[in-house]
């Protein structure tokens, strides 16, 4: 009520109160005047610049080095690439160091057919009556093969075996992992993209995966036992790869049709971009972070694959002078002898199980780290 | 004769079944009755129809080319003098043996005769299947039928097969063997699941905590480290350990559990990772935010909210999962040598009975078939947004 009746003088006696009362403005200059004088001094003209109008003043930003300094941040990676580092050196260098030619093999690693009972000597530890069981000492310093590994192995050094497995592992897993990676991005970038193509590529991996791959690795396997002393390797890349890509090209082919409709690719496309520009633009740079971390994990993917054959003995066959991780690790533990004899196991799995862990890590650190979100 | 008549009879009414809710469903018939539209054009049974036909058909495809496969890497005659070419056996005594071999498994005629008897025998037509032998006599051989069954589905018969009798059929191989790796499967399925849903939900509960990540370092190291590597290091662990047995026996439990925990712990870690990322997923969602800022207590919001959520997906892979069992595994039924159906392959292959080969093949192929149409179905049941309409 009393609001109301406040006629305009009255509203100006109140106000006129309010600041004679206020301590603030009691002594104060005008405030007009204050403005006045000071503004001159605070503002130089300084004319105008095409070129400084149009530059970005924003922060320098380089996606790779953001990706590395944000890596780097995390010191567990550190650890996985000193350990891969060591790997590494070990397995291109570590037959150098201490080497006791597994297999009696000649200089191009193929196993010489009937050596002669001095070079035989020369390469075999243990005790022959003791079935070759020999523990980590100072000259065999993962042991010795003992004799349930069969023939080609008893009486081995375990060292020099495992390294040269890992070589062999190692080159295999890269050769997979960059062959899968290369048919997956392609073929799934392709199978994302183009609609006709997706019930046709559904159809086929329905239809692959009613086929179990150990049975169709065995049949595979029945055909190619003759040639497998020439052309070894490629049969086992071949068999690695054969179906290896169809997983990584369904991942990739579901992530594009996830980003395929957004905004800018359909508007890329009303402009017209050609299909070869959308996806190695618009589509391919999107999923840099998710390829980056497939690759990674692909190298590990490979070599487990590779024990699992040799499981099954479908893969490398030690008499065409070819050692594998896989191999030594399920022969070393093929009977029970490994638990008596720990040591069967904890050679091969001393490499084994950091490799791929290593790499495993490295590569959801990746991940994370390629990924533009985690950037900011 | 009465075998017969049943099944031409349940198949007859099959595809009367399966034409009726079709004709239904287009409105050809009953268009107007809504009793029987709610029932026979219920958009679940076609969804579930259209599933199994587009199915069928990439299971046909895979058994042809296993078909072609299997005719390349086992050739009739080498397999059979693999199979029968023993010390004591006449020439004479072999071809036979050989030629009825090739008849029982459908060997004889050309590659396009053999592809329809193939296919005869695997479609679910009712026949009478009987198993030859040869019978030696004095300086003469006859043959003697010595038992004839009824099959809807006829695997064949198996040979040279160490531990089971010459000339017995495929199923009598495989039912037993399923039996025994789904009692132990469907145990360690149990174990996945009580201990998978847990570790899952605490990890999205902690998120980031140290709980969090000693589960994402457990789940790491699995998908890394090769399967068959880490089966040994469990069995160094249960065995070498905690002096569990080292071979499998039937009759006893307690051989069991190192296959079962094994099992148990390795397919735990899948299940953590996919119930933490749904869970996590649910944690960030609006609704969960918007209950959290009225207030609703955070035990509340887990049990009613998110958990809630969070299961719809996972509740698709427990079929899988359960009919999965009926398969059992590669690797531990190796290590630990039990008798079951994850070791048909290797042992078919190295006994060269293609017959069980395709049998698995075919078996495995139908479970799978059924599981992800049981999951989809469990899905559609769980999740009430889901709709197989359009």
């Amino acid at each position: 009520m009393a609001v109301k009746n406040l006629n305009e003088k009255d509203v100006e006696k109140l106000f006129r109160e309010v600041n004679e009362n206020d301590p603030r403005l009691a002594s104060s200059v005008p405030v007009e005047d204050k403005i006045d004088t000071n503004i001159k001094d605070l503002f130089t003209v300084v004319g105008s610049s095409e070129e400084k109008s149009e530059r970005l003043d924003s922060a320098p930003y380089s996606y790779w080095r953001m990706t590395f300094s944000h890596l780097f941040k995390n010191p567990l990676v550190i650890v996985c690439l000193v350990i891969l580092g060591i790997l590494l050196f070990f397995t291109l260098f570590g037959t150098l160091i201490h080497y006791y030619p597994p297999l009696t093999t000649n200089v191009e690693g193929k196993v010489i057919p009937n050596p002669t009972p001095d070079l035989i000597n020369m390469t075999k530890f243990g005790d022959p009556s003791n079935n070759y069981l020999l523990g980590p000492n100072s000259r065999n310093w993962f042991g010795v093969c003992f004799s349930g590994m069969g023939a080609f192995y008893r009486g081995q050094d375990m060292w020099s075996c495992v390294w040269k497995g890992t070589q062999l592992s190692m080159l295999l897993g890269v050769t997979v992992a960059v062959i899968d990676t290369v048919l997956g991005i392609l073929i799934g970038s392709l199978w994302g993209y183009f609609r006709w193509l997706d019930p046709i590529l559904i159809e086929f991996r329905n239809f692959v995966n009613n086929i179990p791959t150990l049975l169709l690795d065995i049949l595979l396997m029945q055909f190619f036992q003759p040639y497998m002393e020439r052309y070894g390797f490629l049969i086992i890349v071949f068999l690695l790869t054969a179906l290896g890509w169809l997983g990584l090209a369904g991942f990739v082919r579901n992530q594009i049709i996830i980003i395929r409709n957004r905004e800018y690719n359909i508007a890329s496309q009303t402009l017209g971009s050609s299909s070869k520009a959308m996806i190695t633009h618009n589509l391919l740079p999107y999923l840099i972070s998710v390829i980056v971390t497939v690759v990674s994990t692909a190298i590990p993917g490979a070599i487990s694959s590779e024990v699992g054959l040799a499981f099954f003995n479908l893969s490398f066959r030690v008499q065409d002078g070819d050692i594998t991780l896989g191999q030594i690790l399920t022969k070393a533990v093929a009977d029970q002898t490994w638990m008596r004899y720990p040591y069967l196991l904890i050679g091969p799995m001393a490499v084994m199980a950091p490799l791929t862990v290593c790499f495993f890590y490295l590569g959801l650190a990746l991940a994370d780290a390629t990924d533009p979100k985690t950037h900011r | 004769m009465a075998s017969y008549l049943i099944g031409y009879t349940i198949i007859g009414v099959l595809v009367i079944f399966v034409v009726f809710s079709v004709l239904v469903k287009k409105r050809i018939l009953f268009g107007n009755t809504v009793s029987v539209q709610k029932i026979f054009g219920h958009p679940l049974l076609h969804y579930s129809l259209r599933r199994i036909g587009s199915s069928l058909i990439s299971i046909a495809l895979a058994i042809i080319v296993t078909f072609f496969l299997l005719r390349l890497a086992y050739p009739a005659q080498a397999t059979c003098l693999k199979l029968f070419a023993g010390n004591h056996v006449s020439e004479d005594l072999f071809k036979l043996r050989c030629d009825t071999w090739k008849e029982e498994m459908g060997f004889s005629g050309s590659v396009l005769q053999q592809l329809g008897t193939f296919f005869y025998n695997i479609l679910p037509l009712p026949k009478n299947i009987c198993r030859t032998d040869i019978v030696i006599g004095n300086g003469t051989f006859s043959y003697e039928i010595y038992s004839c069954r009824a099959f809807v589905i006829n695997f064949g018969t198996i040979y040279n097969l160490p531990g089971f009798p010459d000339g017995g059929f495929v199923i009598d191989y495989m039912l037993p063997r399923m039996m025994t790796s789904f009692k132990v499967g469907i145990i360690a399925t149990v174990l996945e699941l009580g201990l998978g849903y847990p570790f899952g939900i605490l990890m999205a509960r902690y998120q980031n905590g140290i709980f969090d990540k000693i589960g994402k370092t457990y789940i790491m190291t699995i998908d890394a480290i090769p399967g068959v590597a880490y089966y040994y290091i469990w069995m160094a662990i249960l065995c070498g350990l905690f002096a569990l047995p080292r071979v499998y026996d039937p009759n006893n439990f307690l051989t069991w559990l190192p296959i079962i925990l094994t099992m148990g712990f390795t397919g735990m870690s899948g299940i953590g990772l996919w119930v933490r990322r749904y869970m996590v997923d649910e944690f960030n969602a609006d609704y969960v935010k918007f209950a959290r800022s009225k207030g609703l207590e955070e035990g509340r919001i887990m049990r009613i909210h998110i958990l809630r959520n969070a299961v719809v997906p996972l509740v698709r892979t427990f079929p899988s999962a359960v009919i999965g069992a009926l398969m059992g595994t590669y690797y531990l039924e190796n290590i630990y040598n039990v008798d079951g159906i994850g070791r048909a392959i290797i042992v078919a292959n190295s006994s060269y009975n293609s017959s069980l080969l395709v049998a698995v093949i075919i078996v495995s192929a139908l479970l799978s078939v059924i599981s992800y149409l049981l999951g989809d179905i469990v899905t559609a049941m769980v999740d009430p947004r889901i709709s197989f309409t359009s």
